[in-house]
């Protein structure tokens, strides 16, 4: 189903402004003079989308793709991998993470296909651990495991 | 300069170069795997070594990349970057006719000597350009912001409306954390980790990796490549340089032309290459041949393409302003390795700026080594990349890099937050390139028009003060123009139509 971006987008841009006009008092007077200015224009941007949404429309179909159970799966693994990897530590849930996001994205199902995304996965990242530690000198969490 | 000479001619320069050239090449290969998607997932990468180091790395990959782009042009009619589009209308034709390798070669030459070109205008008219640019006080850098948002309308080819909405809503962004000049800590949302504010490379790799991954993550295949034997041919690589040299007006054209649009903020190796073909067929004495494998084809869209690469970054290196969405993650390069884009990079870093451009020169003839010698079998190993693989190798770069930046777990958050806003965002109609423009261009903007306001009220001219100045006079006709020019594409545009109806 086709779908009117223009008001979908107006109303992200007024929201955006609201949330941000709601955070300008206390500030002094230079702090908040462009602000404000931005803010404005933003809101009126918002406006002209809205209006342009009822006149002229423009209709496309959104978040069309052959396969949405990937990318709502790859969305959520990555997630989990974003907040977890200082807690746990970058080694085990990239290695964890990878894995999983190597067998979602694989069709074949088998232990030699398994057996392959563990290799890769541990690949990866063991080239990766030890260029950023050993040569770029970047710490990496540790967290509760490695 | 001879100091710059001196630092480039570095082995492990050498080294890094090499490494970066074969990376771009492979990632400008890939279709869907933009040059700017390669350099932003280097950047962290490059950020603990030696400034010159570094940039030269990075020069290369984008070098690399524009020139790979040409492979699954010629080989499998699909562009492998934006840029690469118009090499598709003779470049595959010459391999359907069995002239595979002719072609591949032909783009390789016009390739490096386009980028040479590219690379010389950027040194020629980059050093009077920072000269002026070293007399500008805060109004004129506010006059300098502004005409870099003016490039939002060009970027934003489908809809001026939402171009300028994102542009402005990348400017609302750019103002998280302690403001330029009031010094008040703003729009934080109860996050301390913004007080210093949203780290920039994070935004960048997010808006530019995410939504490429996560539309490649649902459809699987779609992109996949397919390796192509290449007739072999004698006495290819004369017949390649005979193809771009021998009639010598068709690539210095297109070179110039690919330098010229390079140096216009927001315009890029996606029009370059288009305008020179239209040109090179405009002036052939057989336009006929067009279309059907003609070399000149390929020699006008190579050339062209690559000849951007060094002239995007003058309005980058000279005026703090990146005219491209590739120049705005350099700008982010530049800035983590405590540089500052601008006039300045001419003067207290010139040995590094320098070293920079002289890299480029050296990359073009990379190209020219690599590409004749290993370029097809690159190409192979770009066909063996599936892309179940692809997806989350890049993912786990993009966390990697984001997190390397500030060693901050919250800059990963940022990254990834910012690239699922940037999937929605592009759903709803809104490019990345003016959000990311607005994101850059802000602060420079508002210190620029909050210290001019005060020099104005500290000598009696207020507002005026943005008005009156010479160069501030110049930048404001200059920013009208730009800013007039979409509309005057569109009026003329409508004109040419309604003259072909009737």
């Amino acid at each position: 189903m086709k779908r009117n971006t223009d008001l979908y987008g107006g109303i992200f841009m007024i929201l955006v402004s609201l949330l941000f006009f709601t955070k300008l008092k206390n500030l002094t007077i230079y702090s908040k003079i462009f602000p404000i200015a931005i803010i404005a224009i933003l809101t009126i941007l918002g406006i002209a989308l809205i209006l342009k949404s009822v006149m002229k429309p423009s209709l496309s179909e959104i978040f069309v793709l052959g396969n949405k159970k990937n990318v709502i799966l790859v969305v959520l693994v990555t997630l989990a991998w974003v907040l977890l990897f200082k807690k746990i530590g970058f080694v085990v849930t990239s290695f964890l993470s990878l894995s999983i996001l190597l067998c979602v994205l694989n069709n074949n199902r088998d232990i030699k296909a398994y057996m392959k995304t563990f290799i890769i996965a541990g690949c990866q990242i063991g080239i990766l651990y030890l260029i950023f530690s050993k040569i770029l000198y970047v710490p990496f969490p540790r967290g509760i495991f490695f | 300069m001879l100091e710059a000479i001196i630092a480039i001619l570095d082995i492990k320069i050498f080294v890094f170069m090499i490494l970066g050239t074969m990376g771009g090449i492979i990632a400008g290969a890939l279709p869907g795997f933009s040059a700017t998607m390669a350099v932003a997932l280097i950047v962290p990468f490059t950020f603990t070594m030696d400034p010159v180091i570094g940039l030269a790395t990075l020069g290369a990959i984008y070098t690399g990349a524009i020139y790979g782009g040409c492979y699954s042009a010629i080989l499998v009619n699909t562009p492998g970057t934006p840029s690469s589009i118009g090499t598709t209308f003779d470049g595959y034709p010459m391999t359907k006719n069995g002239r595979g390798e002719e072609a591949l070669h032909t783009a390789t030459f016009a390739s490096a000597g386009g980028g040479i070109v590219g690379v010389l205008v950027l040194i020629f008219l980059s050093i009077p350009l920072a000269k002026i640019a070293l007399k500008f006080g805060p109004p004129e850098y506010f006059w300098m912001g502004i005409f870099g948002l003016t490039i939002i309308a060009t970027l934003s080819s489908k809809s001026i409306l939402k171009g300028v909405a994102g542009g402005v809503f990348g400017l609302l962004v750019s103002m998280v954390g302690v403001a330029p000049i009031g010094g008040d800590v703003r729009f934080t949302m109860g996050i301390t980790q913004f007080q210093g504010g949203v780290e920039i490379l994070s935004v960048l790799i997010g808006f530019f990796c995410i939504p490429e991954m996560l539309r490649i993550a649902g459809d699987l295949d779609q992109n996949k490549l397919e390796d192509v034997k290449v007739e072999k041919q004698t006495g290819v690589i004369k017949k390649a340089l005979l193809n771009t040299f021998q009639k010598p007006m068709n690539f210095i054209k297109s070179s110039i032309i690919g330098a010229f649009v390079g140096v216009l903020p927001g315009a890029g190796g996606n029009i370059a290459n288009l305008v020179a073909y239209n040109e090179a067929q405009r002036s052939s004495d057989d336009p006929d041949s067009f279309g059907t494998g003609n070399p000149a084809g390929v020699v006008a869209t190579e050339s062209s393409n690559n000849a951007t690469v060094g002239a995007s970054m003058v309005p980058l290196l000279t005026l703090g302003i990146p005219g491209s969405p590739t120049a705005a993650i350099l700008y982010g390069a530049l800035m983590i390795q405590g540089l500052r884009p601008g006039p300045e990079l001419f003067t207290t870093n010139s040995h590094i700026t320098y070293g920079f451009m002289f890299a480029l020169l050296i990359a073009q003839f990379l190209i020219l080594i690599i590409g004749l010698g290993v370029g097809k079998s690159l190409y192979t190993a770009v066909t063996l990349i599936p892309e179940r693989v692809l997806v989350p190798s890049v993912l786990l770069l993009t966390i990697l890099g984001s997190y390397a930046i500030r060693n901050n777990v919250m800059d990963v958050i940022v990254m990834f937050v910012s690239g699922l806003i940037a999937y929605t965002l592009k759903e709803f109609g809104f490019q990345a390139g003016p959000i990311v423009l607005g994101l850059i261009l802000g602060p420079i903007a508002e210190k620029g028009f909050v210290q001019g306001y005060l020099m104005g009220k500290a000598s009696g001219e207020s507002l005026m003060i943005f008005f009156t100045r010479p160069i501030s006079i110049v930048l404001i006709l200059i920013t009208i123009i730009s800013a007039s020019w979409p509309l005057i594409r569109i009026i003329k545009e409508k004109k040419r139509k309604g003259a072909e109806i009737s």
